[in-house]
């Protein structure tokens, strides 16, 4: 999975009830612009750092999607 | 003071195709309550005990199925060069026990919040201690005031 800074982060919920959790990707660690990502989350606001799993999705900021 | 600093300890790892009960032989065999699941260099997971316990034993799967199946996935990470303050953040926000340190994107160890813990007992018992002297001989450092001289 590869995302660029500024595109949106989405882990989908997987209960019930559960929202979607959203961040912004301000960094790509690895290379290849590829994990970690440092990610800043919508709900809280917290900055770190995510290894993200296949049900994540990525939002580049033109709206295609890309999952891994 | 900085991950870096805390007594994290080196890393297990697993690949994504091992069995449960390899899992657990490999856990028992390291004496450690959670794994890192690696592929190709690059984390892809990461599995608890108590994960096993919860996941596994809880819910009748049979110990031979891949690791994967029963792995928990989005791990949340901690820079070794952060501060432990952002560890703390990391802590409370995403409500976990156990983060990998990287360096970069390369998994260098993990830090648990029992760790985190007695780390930052050893800095309150140093301040606690000067708090007990101060106590205990309150005024020991007083000197009495110096009588003004009259002429």
């Amino acid at each position: 999975m590869r995302a660029r800074p500024g595109s949106q982060l989405i882990i989908t919920g997987h209960r019930v009830g559960e929202p979607d959790r959203t961040g912004e990707v301000l960094e790509a660690r690895g290379p290849g612009d590829t994990a970690p990502f440092l990610v800043r989350w919508d709900d809280t606001g917290h900055v770190g750092l995510l290894f993200p799993g296949s049900d994540c999705v990525i939002k580049e900021l033109h709206h295609s999607e890309v999952t891994s | 003071m900085k991950v870096a600093d805390l007594s994290a300890r080196p890393a297990v790892t697993i690949s994504p195709d091992a069995t449960v009960a390899q899992a657990a032989t490999l856990m028992s065999r390291a004496g450690v309550g959670c794994l890192v699941v690696v592929e190709h260099d690059q984390l892809v997971g990461i599995v608890t005990d108590r994960d096993l316990v919860v996941r596994v034993l809880g819910t009748g799967v049979a110990p031979d199925v891949r690791i994967d199946s029963v792995m928990s996935t989005n791990v949340v990470a901690i820079d070794r060069h952060a501060d432990i303050r952002n560890a703390i953040s990391s802590f409370h926000h995403h409500a976990v026990r156990r983060m990998p340190v990287v360096d970069g994107d390369q998994v260098v160890g993990l830090v648990s919040l029992d760790d985190l813990i007695v780390a930052l007992s050893k800095v309150f018992a140093d301040v606690t201690h000067g708090m007990t002297a101060q106590l205990v001989f309150p005024h020991g450092n007083d000197e009495p005031p110096v009588p003004a001289l009259s002429s």
